[in-house]
């Protein structure tokens, strides 16, 4: 075999091995769903706040049924879809950022690090919210924790904490999506079409 | 996690023990126009006609058995009007586990319940912005008993 064929059928092998125009999937279905219906629920629950108290508080169920889900999808769930796949060290976090800053970021087909801090903030904020509602539902008699010892805890404390984590959510999902932006501004790629689709160029 | 699945089976059992979704915000007592009208003619002659849903039965009780001496004044009724009124008050009255617009309100009650819905812990914590402003004299007249001077649909239950 002589050089010239052997380097075409190497590039050809190459090729074969990783086309950059390859589209595959990323985001099964589950998490797809999971994400839009956390979307929706989300904002039914922060806009239909007291006066809507009933429809608020299914909106709010449905936000913690969901993260619970996630919880047990981060561990058995697809290859992106696994906390063991996104979930960044410190270290590279933090040299994440410092490429960010630089303007020359790592592509990653799942979760980058810097979207990965910002999920892990976001689901533990909607945690919080969603525990002190429905600790707060107790204190009206109401919810799974209604006949526990949570329904004598101080309203005052619990309704603070509440609106806190539940602004602070509001707060992280604005730059949850101008890091989406970003990202897909720098990668040359659609981000929120592949949270529909879950298909993602290979590279 | 533990107390995560707790909590998320109680959420299932709440969501199938509902059902439906506005069946809990209308009383379950039946109550006649006529009983809200006479509270509304009688109670809302010298003040906001309260919704009854911002005091627990025992309160309204409390009230109802003390009309001679209403915070001060003879608020004393006839009979008829009494008893319509006392059906509206109790049928429609705070309670645990309905949730409402106002249901907030029950939030860490007294052993006793006050008379006054100014002294419930919930309306304190809600309104300490308005004291403040109070005592900083911009709202030096009013007191917290007129509702209406804020939430203009008061008397409808409409207070956001």
């Amino acid at each position: 075999m002589n050089a010239e064929v052997f380097l075409l059928a190497a590039k050809e092998i190459e090729g074969l091995n990783h086309p950059t125009d390859t589209i595959v999937p990323v985001w099964d279905l589950l998490v797809r769903i999971f994400h839009w219906s956390l979307v929706l629920f989300f904002f039914l629950a922060y806009f239909l706040d007291d006066d809507l108290i009933v429809i608020h508080s299914y909106a709010g169920y449905g936000v913690f049924l969901l993260l619970l889900f996630r919880l047990l999808w981060g561990f058995i769930g697809t290859v992106h879809a696994q906390f063991a796949d996104f979930i960044p060290s410190p270290f590279v976090l933090r040299n994440y950022l410092r490429d960010l800053v630089r303007g020359y970021p790592e592509r990653y087909l799942g979760h980058n690090p810097a979207g990965a801090a910002m999920i892990i903030l976001l689901a533990t904020s909607l945690l919080v919210t969603t525990l002190s509602g429905i600790c707060l539902f107790a204190l009206e008699g109401s919810g799974p924790l209604s006949e526990t010892s949570v329904a004598h805890w101080p309203g005052g404390l619990l309704e603070n904490i509440h609106n806190l984590f539940a602004d602070l959510t509001l707060m992280m999902v604005v730059l949850h999506v101008g890091g989406v932006f970003l990202s897909s501004f720098m990668h040359r790629e659609n981000l929120i079409k592949a949270m529909i689709s879950g298909k993602k160029k290979r590279s | 996690m533990a107390i995560l699945i707790f909590t998320a089976q109680g959420i299932i059992l709440d969501l199938v023990q509902r059902g439906n979704l506005l069946g809990k915000r209308i009383s379950s007592v039946s109550v006649s126009i006529d009983d809200i009208e006479s509270f509304i003619e009688e109670c809302g002659a010298c003040h906001v006609a309260y919704p009854p849903g911002l005091l627990p039965v025992e309160s309204w009780e409390r009230i109802m058995a003390g009309l001679d001496d209403h915070f001060g004044d003879n608020a004393e009724l006839d009979d008829t009007s009494s008893e319509a009124i006392k059906k509206y008050l109790y049928g429609n009255a705070l309670r645990m586990g309905h949730p409402s617009n106002v249901s907030q309100m029950i939030r860490n009650l007294p052993e006793t319940p006050p008379l006054r819905i100014t002294e419930l812990p919930n309306f304190l914590f809600d309104h300490e912005d308005v004291m403040l402003e109070k005592r900083k004299s911009e709202l030096g007249n009013v007191t917290l008993s007129q509702c209406d001077e804020c939430h203009e649909n008061a008397s409808s239950g409409q207070f956001h």
